[in-house]
């Protein structure tokens, strides 16, 4: 059998509906086939995730979420919000938006946003008076806002992968975490702009600012406000290791919920936590095939390779760049973002590096393009969650996304050219 | 009967990874000691919670999937092209569980130490064990399809 | 016949360079029937993969770290005991003869060593000065989670701990969760740890080193006098890399002192208790079953003789 044949067929199994995981497992199988390994390398990688710390942070960082979604926190957070931005014209969109980011930010994995805060955002954006198009296409765009502010899983393992790589310029997590601020702010910024330019025929009403709703809603929210501030303190204060802090998240939020707030049954929690387990599952297993997958190209020595065959071409850091993000969208199509980062950074990092690009900005422009991979037509993790979470059509959720997608392409090649917009707080 | 088995695994090492998570913080804090083998025993149950949580998906074939030739092809030919796809997975994953066993026995020959006293081949038993069930399951998906009885719901 | 190594020392190094000169000498001296072909930068997985990966045949060989192989042969680690060796006139001194005896013991269990390599003497280093055992107790204690060895020797200190991943380490010293880590002066630098670290114990803690194995299994499967080959080559790069190794730490400890980290003499009452506790370590691992006595017996006899003269 042909590698020009097996292409097309694992293409054509994708396609057809094959779990991804499984396409990986087949391309690493066949893979390891040519080069003559035995296939017991496939579970050595699968292992390997037991051997990966920071994976610790997934599980206990979904649960979390998912209990939060299961409460009724989006309702405090959207209010919060609305209570100190509701003011501004657009309001309710920026609201959103801001909402959905802090909430990646926080949950890290990008299907999380969409299953807690979009089964309220949809009424809620429709009762405001937003077309059901429109609040469509945001709360799937959204979905994996806030990708870029700490402390979100995939920068951190960014960080992570980055650091073992020895570039001969460290990566530390502060600078990565500083550097996501700025693009994440210009993101919705730009976001914001759009909404109010798509609904100047049909602007929706402001809510003046009032002291006394803006204290109950913080009122209201008094146990999950402090939150970040806890987790972060603890962390930086050196009471807990960085894998622990997603424990204490977890079991914080399990308390709040539970026994403060008293929104979720304790019969509830068995289900929840398999719920948010069999979605960490099929995270996992996909990371875990990628591994193996990844070790396939590494034995086939195709990293070099590519790297000798961008050498080869590429003199500018300019064209290198846009081939970069023409990569980087094409594989956010393809890839969750675990694989991508796992798979693509080793093999562009050190050539970024060569060029002279500050790995610290390569880490925001990679993670950027990987965010509007998330709902890219044809191929997106977004649509498909949005699509089982409303229970709409794929079709026409790329109708409703595609403006917001040209409007975080445009975020992207900004921060993607304009370096210092990244290193803004951290090589001023 | 095993659906029960593996619900009340997941649940038992999720909720057992949050509290080792813990207790470790507060022995550190409070005592200054720390379970040296602890951070190793949390790392395992991430393997074993995920490849858990990727067999209980593979009941109902949720395992996420990109599905865009079916959506665009009549209901019938789609109930077949599904059962075709889950078939091809099916094989996959048995042949992964076959790989993957062998590698658990070899290790169990070796006789490597994992943490504390648990051997490594038990920790890493859940692969085997994850590829052979969700084979099955997928298997079952397929042939439920290919039948054309009542077709599998997919997300 | 290709043979396939991987290292944790990433590509560029002068430690793979050397590796690149001997994967260019044997391809020579065997007209091209040898390759070797390297995977740098831990690209493989840790230490455990790569051994895993040896045993289905992956790869053929590969550098580790001593405690790595301690499963296979738990004596290979007898180097690294607590405070053992004072000075490296004295590790040249046992090494000499005990190689050979662990290299020859390693493929009694199916290893075929070309050499044991250097990674130096590991120095406590801490935020806050460190002159006694006292002083030791009171610090937050980073040791490696994964081995057993060094959990024994800090029962013989006495010392509450705190395990962590090597990757969790830097952080760990930045947040204060750790305050004291254990390392050589090579690792330090290579890690980043001693930008965060004030203070250096001047007394050598343990001898750390790596070791070049193969596969017995694939190895002899070459033809016999390219066997030859392979092995002379790879002991001779592998030598040079020990000695280079020692360079590279001392340059290393100068980059430590343009640091400004304060290096620390403890008197002579404080010395004495620190080696009164690390001499309790080869009885407790002895009595553990990791150590055998004969090979403790052996090591002893042979510093005393050099202490002796
Ligand atoms: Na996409
Ligand atoms: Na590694």
């Amino acid at each position: 059998m042909s590698l020009y044949l097996l292409i097309p067929g694992l293409l054509l199994l994708t396609l057809s509906g094959a779990p991804i995981f499984a396409v990986i497992l087949a391309t690493a199988m066949v893979g390891f086939h040519y080069l003559e390994v035995d296939l017991s390398v496939i579970a050595i990688e699968l292992y390997r995730i037991a051997e990966t710390p920071v994976l610790v942070a997934l599980p206990l960082f979904t649960f979390a979420g998912y209990l939060l979604g299961e409460s009724k926190t989006s309702r405090r957070l959207v209010r919060l919000t609305r209570a100190f931005i509701g003011w501004m014209p657009g309001g309710p969109a920026v609201v959103a938006f801001t909402a959905c980011a802090l909430f990646t930010a926080f949950t890290g994995a990008s299907g999380v946003t969409i299953v807690a805060l979009g089964g309220l955002l949809l009424p809620a954006l429709g009762e405001t008076g937003y077309s059901e198009k429109f609040s469509l296409g945001l709360v799937t765009a959204s979905g994996s806002l806030g990708l870029l502010l700490p402390p979100s899983l995939p920068l951190i393992l960014y960080g992570i992968v980055a650091q073992q790589l020895d570039v001969g310029r460290t990566v530390t997590f502060e600078d990565l975490f500083l550097a996501g601020i700025p693009p994440a702010i210009l993101m919705v910024l730009l976001l914001s702009l759009y909404s109010l330019w798509a609904n100047r025929h049909s602007p929706t009403p402001l809510t003046r600012f009032s002291g006394r709703e803006a204290w109950a809603a913080l009122k209201e929210a008094a146990w999950e406000v402090p939150l970040p501030l806890f987790i972060l303190g603890g962390i930086y204060s050196g009471y807990f290791a960085v894998s622990e802090a997603a424990a204490v998240t977890a079991l914080y939020v399990l308390v709040v919920e539970v026994l403060v707030y008293r929104e979720i049954s304790f019969s509830a929690l068995p289900g929840i936590m398999r719920e948010s387990m069999v979605m960490v599952g099929g995270i996992l297993l996909i990371l875990g095939v990628s591994l193996a997958f990844t070790n396939f190209l590494i034995d086939a020595e195709v990293p070099d390779r590519l790297f000798q065959a961008i050498q080869a071409r590429v003199t500018d850091p300019m064209i290198f760049l846009i081939l970069l993000n023409i990569l980087l969208l094409v594989l956010g199509m393809l890839l969750d973002i675990f694989s991508a980062v796992i798979i693509m950074v080793p093999l562009i990092l050190p050539v970024a590096v060569s060029y002279g690009i500050d790995p610290v900005h390569l880490g925001i422009v990679f993670l950027a393009n990987m965010q509007i991979g998330y709902f890219t037509p044809p191929v997106g993790m977004n649509l498909f969650i949005a699509g089982y979470r409303f229970k709409k059509p794929v079709i026409e959720l790329y109708r409703a996304a595609l403006p917001f997608m040209a409007v975080l392409l445009a975020a992207v090649v900004i921060i993607t050219y304009f370096p210092r917009l990244s290193l803004l707080f951290i090589r001023p | 009967m095993i659906r029960r088995l593996e619900d009340a695994l997941l649940v038992g090492l999720l909720l057992a990874m949050i509290v080792t998570a813990t207790f470790q913080i507060v022995l550190r804090n409070l005592l200054g000691v720390s379970i040296v083998w602890g951070d190793i025993m949390v790392r395992v149950m991430v393997l074993w919670i995920g490849l858990l949580g990727a067999m209980i998906a593979a009941r109902k074939g949720e395992h996420i999937r990109i599905d865009l030739l079916g959506r665009l092809m009549p209901g019938r030919f789609q109930t077949f092209v599904d059962g075709a796809v889950q078939l091809a997975t099916a094989l996959l994953c048995a042949a992964a569980a076959v790989s993957a066993f062998r590698f658990v026995r070899s290790e169990a020959v070796f006789g490597q130490t994992a943490f504390a006293r648990v051997p490594a081949w038990a920790c890493e038993a859940i692969i085997p064990t994850a590829f052979f069930v969700i084979a099955i399951r997928y298997l079952a998906l397929s042939i439920q399809n290919l039948r054309g009885g009542t077709p599998a719901k997919h997300p | 016949a290709r043979l396939k190594l991987a290292t944790l020392s990433p590509d560029g190094s002068a430690w793979m360079e050397r590796m690149r000169e001997g994967a260019a000498e044997v391809a020579a001296k065997t007209g091209g029937r040898v390759q070797l072909k390297y995977y740098p930068g831990g690209v493989m997985g840790n230490d455990d993969a790569v051994l895993r990966k040896m045993r289905i045949g992956q790869l053929q060989g590969g550098t580790v770290m001593a405690g790595s192989l301690s499963e296979i042969y738990p004596d290979i680690e007898i180097y690294s005991l607590p405070m053992k060796f004072r000075s490296l006139p004295e590790v040249d001194h046992v090494r000499k003869t005990m190689d050979p005896l662990l290299l020859d013991a390693l493929s009694q269990k199916g290893l075929i060593a070309f050499g044991i390599a250097e990674g130096g003497f590991a120095y406590i280093l801490s935020q806050k000065p460190i002159r006694n055992l006292a002083d030791l107790r009171q610090r937050k204690m980073w040791i490696p989670d994964d081995d057993p060895n060094v959990l024994e020797g800090v029962k013989a200190f006495e010392l509450k701990p705190i395990p962590l991943a090597v990757s969790d380490v830097l952080a760990g010293l930045q947040t204060g969760l750790i305050d004291t880590v254990t390392t050589s002066p090579i690792g330090a630098v290579a890690l980043q740890w001693h930008t965060r670290v004030n203070y250096l114990l001047d007394v050598p803690f343990m001898y750390i080193y790596a070791l070049l194995v193969a596969d017995q299994k694939a190895f002899l499967r070459l033809p016999s006098e390219d066997q030859t080959v392979v092995r002379e080559v790879l002991t001779r790069m592998f030598a040079d890399i020990d000695r280079r190794n020692r360079e590279d730490n001392i340059k290393a400890m100068t980059a430590l002192r343009h640091q400004g980290i304060e290096f620390i003499t403890p008197s002579p009452e404080a010395l004495a208790e620190l080696r009164n506790h690390s001499d309790k370590v080869p009885r407790r691992l002895v009595a553990a079953g990791r150590f055998s006595p004969r090979l403790v017996e052996v090591l002893d006899n042979h510093l005393n003789a050099f202490r002796r003269r």
